[in-house]
């Protein structure tokens, strides 16, 4: 069976998801590369998020992602297709998740690996615990 | 007279070779009409095969030919645990190509595979060099395009394309349909199948293409946009109009080289 990658909208959201965390994690990761040596860099390249989807559901979240960023800005001025427009909703709420997986930390607004950090990986603010 | 001071011209490249050397090739004069390629005149594409010559004439390949090639390529892209493998054939696709535009007679229908494949490789050989554009929307291209009087197949270097430069809206387009693909074998240990943008390279070309140089149609130079979209070889155009959407290549030198 052949699958459009163009409406395959659950493939395309991983591939959203699954891209939106691995550059967050090379982001992360570029410093310790730079100071490490092959072997550490093999170690920590390898630590990374793997992507787990055919190439092709990437290519096309790389242009949705392009796509929001064009529309954000102003640059587009044509209509979308029926599937732009699914992408472009599958991007926004692949970043509200994206958001919500690694919430900003309020002092100085660096991303938090995850949700229930207890201190900021960048400042060291410690974070209040909201008590249920 | 001693023969050697007869000989008409010397031969640094090969002094031993047997006088009378060979004529010098010409040099090629910018502007003649016969450094051009002439875009109205059936291609003629020789191989030679020991002593012997085999001569295809090519008639002009008409662009919707030309889609059946590009689609008939197969581009794909699969995961192999953490690398990607891409894999290309153009092969079949070229050979198709020769079979209906060349093979016409009953004695061209023997033309061996191996010519099938050489003359594929010639319809397909232009590229742009590995040189930066010339300024932006100027692009240079070389191609072999069909033999010279002496019958043997000359490659032309003094190809330029110059566009305009592409809206936001014209990438998208391309951005957009290089992205179409589709997935046989499931989503994730299947194989992508890419599907090509060149149709819309081709239309982009149209769009875009402000004037060339190396091209006529008989002895009249090719020029202004209408006259260039209508004659233009579709594998030149999306040869040429492709640079303006790629990433720019950056260059990288290995430490030890420093």
């Amino acid at each position: 069976m052949k699958i459009d990658t163009a409406y395959d909208v659950e493939g395309l959201s991983q591939a959203l998801s699954e891209l939106l965390e691995n550059g967050f994690a090379q982001a992360r990761v570029t410093r310790s590369l730079d100071d490490s040596d092959d072997e550490g860099r093999d170690r920590i390249s390898g630590s990374l998020p793997p992507l787990t989807l055919s190439p092709g559901y990437y290519k096309l979240a790389e242009y949705f992602l392009w796509l929001e960023k064009c529309k954000d800005n102003d640059l587009i001025k044509g209509a979308f297709t029926l599937a732009e427009s699914e992408g472009l909703i599958a991007v926004a709420e692949a970043r509200a998740q994206f958001e919500r997986n690694h919430p900003p930390c309020g002092a100085c607004g660096a991303l938090q690996d995850s949700p229930f950090a207890t201190g900021c990986h960048k400042c060291g603010a410690e974070f209040m615990r909201r008590s249920s | 007279m001693p023969e050697e001071n007869s000989k008409p011209f010397g031969d640094p490249a090969h002094p031993n070779r047997p006088y009378p050397w060979p004529p010098p090739p010409e040099d090629p004069i910018p502007g003649k009409a016969a450094d051009l390629i002439d875009l109205s005149a059936p291609r003629l594409i020789v191989i030679r095969q020991g002593a012997r010559k085999f001569d295809y004439t090519v008639p002009r390949i008409p662009q919707e030919r030309w889609f059946e090639y590009f689609d008939g390529i197969v581009s794909t892209a699969e995961r192999k645990g953490k690398q990607v493998v891409q894999h290309t054939d153009a092969s079949s696709a070229g050979v198709e190509l020769v079979e209906k535009v060349v093979i016409q007679d009953e004695a061209a229908q023997r033309m061996p595979l191996a010519h099938r494949l050489a003359v594929a490789n010639v319809l397909t050989s232009a590229y742009v060099p590995d040189q930066d554009m010339q300024g932006f929307g100027q692009v240079p291209l070389v191609a072999i395009w069909s033999a010279g009087n002496g019958g043997t197949m000359r490659r032309y270097k003094n190809l330029v394309h110059s566009f305009e430069e592409p809206t936001a809206e014209q990438n998208r387009r391309y951005r957009r349909e290089d992205s179409r693909a589709q997935i046989v074998g499931g989503s994730r240990k299947g194989t992508t199948v890419y599907h090509g943008a060149q149709r819309a390279l081709a239309d982009l070309y149209d769009q875009l293409i402000v004037s060339v140089e190396g091209y006529a149609i008989g002895d009249t130079p090719l020029a202004g946009r209408e006259m260039i979209a209508s004659h233009m070889d579709t594998f030149h155009k999306v040869a040429s109009v492709v640079r303006l959407f790629a990433p720019k290549e950056i260059e990288i030198e290995d430490e030890d080289e420093e």
